[in-house]
């Protein structure tokens, strides 16, 4: 289902939305950086101006996980002196949340990210919590970053689909395309209507235009068995890196963690928080470390991302979002190593 | 790498983070630096539900310090409670050598594949144990004595450093004394007063010689122990198919989460610890 909404009714629209849900979405802070937050946390009234609701492809920063996996969360926690329930474990909010501002990448990586919490005989109760209840608002990107390449890794349109509605920006207005119930009950809104064949014509264009961002040369190669375990480059790219985990913490497909315990106002808490598999640590055991060298754990992430999850999920684990592209203090970057990796035969 | 899902109970289906708390009843002293814990659930209810197969491992909780992978070295066919055996290495495992009886633990389990001991009736079972490696082996070992008639023959070597590096020692006679089975001991260096075998496991295997007709071997111990055992039997007419032994990678959610103890694309949490060497020969090298 598709609906059309102007420019001018477009901010009316999503206060609307607020009522329901608790909205996230991608602001542009008042120094111009874009980040996903808590619109609700805005003062009233300043949903476009003021601080801007970013629906183009700018306000990609911050990885929409941070709302279903926070950097860090409370397990449960413990009171010795509670002889009755020691152990409580907190429970999720009751108002649902919608994410708003979401790309084609980033529906891919909640689709990443719910193979690895919720298959397999164990679901992740914390994040099922807050994905069940999640409403996905997303939009086209109207132009690549310099730094990304999602049509190299998958079929950004066939992304799109993953979400409850799409907003499609044809310059005169948004054309809101709904994908489920959810979706077509956001659109049954009277500042929508319905859409012309002409603004139907320019929103297919503008999904084209997503389909037609060149591929890298490297899209080939993308077969299951193709990263050698003893590539040269692992060493060559893992020399200048500084094992900080910045490509991982903000990679919005990367969802491994640490449990750790803390003592809190007289009681313990159990939390989980990111982690990295870029540190020596992640593996350290008491014995011996099976990754002990940074090119082990260089070809870990690569590896995880377009061979270990090909295989257990039949999905690539990377979007192509270009996050760690950008955000490498040294500028390693995923394509070049991409690239240079021996298929193997 | 059993295709099976693991026998697992309600609880930690809906909430696999969230421990069950059980006392410590009974702490038993193996050797200078391993203690034998054996832990009862505080709910009533759980200390009948609760059960496992052999190989399966648990998440032990000290509150306030964090938690960590020890194999249940009891078996389910003694249930009541459940036992674990601790070396003491570092921070979680010095806290829970400091814990007198009744300090109270959390378990979060259990985890992982188990030996398929199912597919394993009827045949003849030889198991080599080097150190506390002997802890999954125990359990599988008391489960089968305590289903005897369904195997055949069972020869144990379980080797030490040295004859007070041994652990289970009050076992040893029930283990001899069962049934059609046998317990062969060995130690690195003579010692007084030492009435079996000195050298080290691999050896000793050599010299025992088992035969590989009709035989599953099962073996854990140190890597450089396993290493040779496994050259040994191959030499001995062992395939690939008839050895098993379990698998140790860090882990701290041990449900296939938080992505720490994978070998390629398996996660040794949930396709393993258990793994044939047929299995572990598919594996990249890095474990
Ligand atoms: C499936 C499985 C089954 C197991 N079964 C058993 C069992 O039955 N019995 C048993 O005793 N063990 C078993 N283990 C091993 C056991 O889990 C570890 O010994 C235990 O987790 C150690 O915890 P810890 O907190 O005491 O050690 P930690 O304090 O975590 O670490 C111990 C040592 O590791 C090094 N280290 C750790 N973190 C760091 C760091 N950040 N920086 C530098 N060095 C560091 C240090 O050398 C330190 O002394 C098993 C493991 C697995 C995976
Ligand atoms: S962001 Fe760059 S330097 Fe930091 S861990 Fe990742 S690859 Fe290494
Ligand atoms: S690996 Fe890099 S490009 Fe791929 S999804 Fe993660 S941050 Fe984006
Ligand atoms: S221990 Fe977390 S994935 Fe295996």
């Amino acid at each position: 289902m598709d609906k059309i909404v102007t420019k001018d009714n477009m901010a009316a629209w999503l206060r609307s939305l607020r009522e329901k849900y608790e909205m996230i979405g991608p602001v542009k802070r008042p120094d111009g950086a874009p980040e996903f937050r808590d619109i609700d946390m805005m003062p009233p009234g300043i949903i476009p101006g003021g601080i801007e609701v970013a629906l183009d492809n700018a306000a990609w920063l911050m990885p929409p996980k941070d709302y279903l996996l926070p950097p860090t969360e409370t397990l449960f926690t413990y009171d010795e002196k509670d002889q009755a329930e020691p152990l409580k474990v907190p429970l999720a909010g009751d108002k649902p949340r919608l994410l708003l501002g979401l790309r084609a990448c980033d529906a891919r990586a909640i689709r990443v990210l719910d193979h690895v919490y919720l298959d397999g005989a164990f679901a992740d109760p914390y994040y099922a919590a807050r994905r069940k209840g999640m409403v996905m608002v997303g939009n086209v990107c109207d132009e690549a970053r310099w730094s990304c390449f999602c049509t190299s890794v998958g079929e950004p349109v066939e992304w799109l689909k993953d979400l409850d509605a799409v907003i499609t920006d044809i310059g005169a207005g948004f054309v809101v395309t709904a994908n489920t119930p959810v979706g077509e009950s956001l659109l049954d809104s009277s500042y929508l209507s319905d859409p012309s064949d002409q603004q139907m014509n320019l929103k297919v264009a503008a999904w084209d235009k997503l389909a037609a961002i060149p591929k890298r040369p490297f899209a080939d190669k993308l077969a299951k068995d193709f990263l050698a375990w003893d590539d040269p480059i692992w060493e060559k790219y893992a020399r200048k890196c500084l094992g900080c985990g910045i490509c991982s913490y903000l990679c919005p497909s990367c969802s491994c963690f640490d449990i750790q315990d803390e003592r809190v106002a007289g009681q313990i808490e159990r939390f989980r928080c990111r982690d990295t598999c870029q540190t020596c640590y992640f593996t350290l055991m008491p014995s011996h470390n099976p990754r002990p060298e940074k090119k082990m754990r260089m070809r870990q992430r690569l590896s995880h991302k377009f061979k270990y999850q090909p295989e257990q999920f039949d999905i690539i684990g990377c979007t192509g979002c270009g996050r760690c592209v950008e955000l490498c203090p040294v500028n390693l970057d995923i394509r070049q190593a991409l690239a240079e990796v021996t298929p193997n035969e | 790498m059993s295709s099976a899902q693991p026998a697992t109970i309600e609880q930690m289906k809906q909430n696999p983070y969230k421990p069950l708390l059980a006392t410590i009843e009974e702490i038993v002293e193996e050797t200078w630096d391993t203690k034998t814990f054996r832990a009862v659930f505080q709910d009533e209810e759980m200390r009948e539900k609760f059960t496992y197969k052999p190989g399966q491992f648990q998440e032990v909780s000290v509150f306030g310090v964090g938690e960590a992978t020890f194999c249940l070295a009891s078996t389910p066919t003694r249930p009541g409670s459940i036992e674990f055996s601790v070396r003491k290495v570092g921070s979680l495992t010095d806290a829970l050598h400091e814990m007198s009886e009744g300090a109270v633990v959390g378990i979060r389990g259990p985890f992982g594949n188990w030996f398929p001991y199912q597919e394993w009736k009827g045949k003849d079972l030889l198991f080599i144990g080097g150190g506390i490696g002997m802890a999954p082996l125990r359990s599988l070992l008391n489960f089968c004595l305590d289903n005897r008639d369904d195997y055949g023959r069972v020869d144990v070597i379980y080797g030490a450093r040295s004859s007070d590096l041994l652990c289970y020692k009050t076992e040893f006679d029930a283990w001899r004394n069962s049934k059609n089975t046998n317990l062969f001991l060995t130690i690195d260096k003579e010692e007084e007063g030492w009435q079996h075998n000195v050298g080290f496991v691999p050896a000793y295997l050599n010299d025992l010689a088992p035969k590989p007709d009709n035989t599953i071997a099962i073996t854990c111990g140190p890597p450089i122990m396993i290493k040779f055992v496994l050259q040994n039997l191959a030499t001995l007419g062992f395939t690939d198919e008839q050895i098993y032994t379990t698998l140790e990678m860090k882990m701290k959610c041990g449900v296939g989460k938080c992505g720490r103890c994978n070998i390629g694309h398996l996660f040794v949490c949930v396709d393993g610890p258990v793994f044939s060497y047929a299995q572990i020969r598919g594996l990249p090298p890095e474990f």
